[in-house]
């Protein structure tokens, strides 16, 4: 069971990589889906059956079907393929995350937690998901790939929560899913409006329109 | 009754989704809140018991941040239903402007505003960490629709960034919840409820607990738009229609200032309050510098009072950070702020319509085009500068009273120079808006009832409360501060 669990970890972190390293969108999307559904087996390591049989279920649905479904029509629509000119090239994106994967191993050592019954490869991964998802929100311009990052922002969360072998409040986890899926709609429906007014969903562009007051009512 | 309160407003919300007439739907906007508000007062005075096994609790501090809501809600509806049907009829006459509000848009934006209301009593409510946190991430979504009901590209790009940003912010506070299980996970057994870990405080690995504290100030604190994480308040802020920004300002900022000052209480309880109160005075200090520096260079007057918002969130911090007296005053300060800034957003936005441009440079002879409108903006900036007779003198001049006596010279001076600089900032956007030569041919602006009423009554219950305290207002902040005895 322990082997088991450690390569879903390792998975995790190999699938972070895959993220950052990707410059297609689509295939970033499908990433995010294998994503969810590794994390779709951490539930089984620290629940019972009936919850873990239900946490899996759900988020194999929300996270691995609908969220990619909807980013994937998001994208049909909008017609953006590939992450041009980001921020941070991939080449250094890719060393960054290394150094970042180092910090989150040496940090989780310093902290130590697997002192209080938490797995260390476990959050060390977490630490490291919650890092690959904010770097994607800074070092990416496209709206929809913040839009990814912020997911594998929220899953590196969830596996955080679930390393520390917590007690899960089923009350507090749906809403959490729910406002999540709040989320990827509400941005969804950001994204076809940007694309609407701007022709493209670069998000560093926006204010470039030449007309700093235009459009102010009456 | 807590359920009703948080309920009404989301199921009126949902019905009006599917009323088509804009009349119809506006009064029930203001009928809406009217019973909102009424049923909060009553719970106010016959006071709530927990329901749902304490996941729905409302305390003195829920009373007194749902109560202000509550009121500024109201107003702001008033208002919002004048403005909505002023609007309607001028768009019957320029429809080609580009920025016609469609039938189907309304609709949204009226139940986005009973919605955004409901999520907010929610927070209020909120007697468990993890419902505040859901309570809390609600109102960011039920916002969004209203700060994007201009449909321009500035609105837009505001809407983003106020949805990404705020909700990578409560992702950090979600962070700092497990924390606080993990930090009681010996305590309290990963129980979330305020009440248990206040009782179990003592338990604490306090280690873990200030950690979560720091996610929680950095998570909850965007929300709050302290510096440096308050980049989406202004452009959210200045974009917004006049009695959006007034909600934003007046009672989003607070909800998740409860957010954190729930976290506060836990730790006080925990012998960590030095710490957290620190972090909060450091983090409080450093908004109202970053303001004062903000405001200097800023042209437009919708962002002047979004950063006054940030300045006044820092003052109010720092203040429950004290602890002690100052978290009375701080108290204070909360609900001034409501007061005397959603009446300010509510007067910019007849600025805007009689002059239609959000420049301050470009609006002058206020006395002359919109005299009404232009009095009330030159009280108002006066008022929230804490220029007494305004509420805000005496939650200031508590605060600061409370730092010198408890020898924090320094930061005391800090922040004495840093309101002088904002005060110099408002008094000349003030005076010149308000006094400077009316533009050559600008007729006047005709001030309806519906747009002057709601900030001259916000006004003056600004200027009530710096006159006169009630004693049944100040025994009620002393409850809420007999947690934070040093």
């Amino acid at each position: 069971m322990n082997n088991s669990l450690q390569i879903v970890f390792i998975l995790m972190i190999v699938a972070n990589f895959a993220i950052i390293a990707s410059s297609r969108i689509r295939g970033c999307i499908k990433l995010l889906s294998l994503q969810g559904v590794i994390l779709s087996l951490v539930p089984f390591s620290h629940l019972d059956i009936p919850h873990a049989l239900f946490f899996c279920t759900l988020i194999l649905v929300v996270k691995a079907l609908v969220f990619p479904a909807l980013l994937q029509r998001a994208l049909r629509v909008v017609r953006a393929r590939r992450e041009t000119e980001p921020i941070v090239g991939y080449s250094a994106s890719i060393m960054l995350g290394l150094g970042a994967l180092i910090f989150s191993f040496w940090l989780c050592g310093r902290m130590n937690i697997a002192g209080r019954g938490g797995s260390e490869l476990g959050i060390s991964a977490a630490v490291f998901t919650i890092y690959t998802g904010l770097f994607i929100i800074i070092a990416r311009v496209k709206a929809i790939t913040q839009v990814v990052g912020y997911v594998v922002f929220e899953n590196g969360i969830y596996l955080l929560g679930s390393s520390l072998m917590l007690e899960q409040n089923i009350l507090v986890e749906l809403g959490v899913i729910l406002d999540l899926l709040v989320f990827v709609l509400l941005s969804g429906i950001v994204v076809f409006h940007i694309n609407k007014e701007f022709d493209h969903i670069d998000t560093n562009s926006m204010s470039d329109d030449g007309s700093a007051h235009k459009g102010v009512l009456p | 009754m807590t359920a009703a309160i948080i309920l009404v407003p989301i199921l009126a919300g949902i019905a009006t989704f599917f009323v088509k007439d804009g009349r119809c739907r506006n009064m029930v906007l203001v009928a809406t809140a009217a019973v909102h508000f009424l049923l909060s007062l009553l719970s106010l005075f016959s006071g709530a018991s927990p329901i749902l096994g304490g996941i729905l609790h409302l305390d003195e501090t829920g009373h007194l941040f749902l109560c202000t809501m509550s009121l500024l809600f109201l107003v702001s509806s008033v208002y919002a239903a004048a403005y909505m049907s002023e609007e309607h009829e001028a768009h019957k006459e320029s429809v080609g402007d580009g920025v016609y509000i469609a039938d189907s848009h309304g609709r949204l934006f009226s139940a986005s505003l009973l919605i955004f209301c409901g999520t907010m009593s929610l927070v209020c409510a909120a007697g468990h960490l993890g419902v505040l946190w859901v309570g809390i991430e609600a109102t960011t979504f039920a916002s969004a629709p209203l700060v994007y009901y201009y449909r321009t590209r500035r609105s837009l790009e505001a809407t983003w960034k106020y949805v990404m940003i705020c909700s990578v912010g409560i992702g950090f506070s979600l962070i700092g919840n497990l924390l606080v299980m993990v930090s009681f996970s010996g305590a309290a057994d990963g129980s979330l409820f305020i009440s248990d870990l206040k009782g179990a405080a003592g338990a604490a690995d306090s280690q873990m607990l200030m950690v979560a504290f720091v996610f929680f100030l950095v998570g909850y604190g965007t929300k709050t738009g302290l510096a440096p994480m308050h980049t989406w308040l202004p452009a959210a802020h200045g974009e917004s229609p006049a009695f959006v920004s007034s909600l934003l300002s007046g009672a989003l900022l607070n909800c998740a200032f409860l957010g954190i000052f729930r976290i506060h209480g836990i730790c006080w309880d925990a012998g960590i309050g030095s710490f957290s109160g620190g972090l909060m005075i450091f983090i409080g200090l450093l908004s109202v510098g970053a303001a004062a520096f903000f405001m200097v260079a800023q042209k437009d007057y919708k962002r002047m009072l979004a950063y006054s918002s940030v300045e006044h969130m820092g003052i109010a911090m720092l203040g429950a950070g004290l602890g002690g007296v100052a978290v009375i005053a701080a108290m204070l300060h909360v609900i001034n702020h409501s007061l005397t800034k959603g009446m300010l957003f509510l007067t910019s936005g007849n600025i805007l319509s009689a002059f239609g441009t959000r420049r301050a440079g470009e609006v002058s002879g206020l006395s002359r085009v919109a005299p009404e409108t232009g009095l009330l903006w030159f009280c108002g900036l006066l008022a929230i500068c804490g220029t007494p007779p305004s509420g805000l003198f005496i939650s200031e001049f508590l605060i600061m009273k409370e730092m010198f006596s408890g020898g924090r010279f320094l930061s005391a001076s800090l922040l004495l120079v840093f309101l002088f600089l904002i005060f110099g900032v408002m008094a000349r956007a003030g005076i010149e808006m308000f006094f400077g030569p009316s533009p050559e041919g600008k007729s006047s602006w005709r001030e309806s009832k519906g747009r002057i009423l709601p900030s001259l009554f916000l006004l003056l219950l600004t200027v009530l409360l710096g006159l006169y305290l009630p004693e049944g207002l100040l025994d009620f902040l002393r409850k809420i501060s007999g947690g934070f005895q040093p």
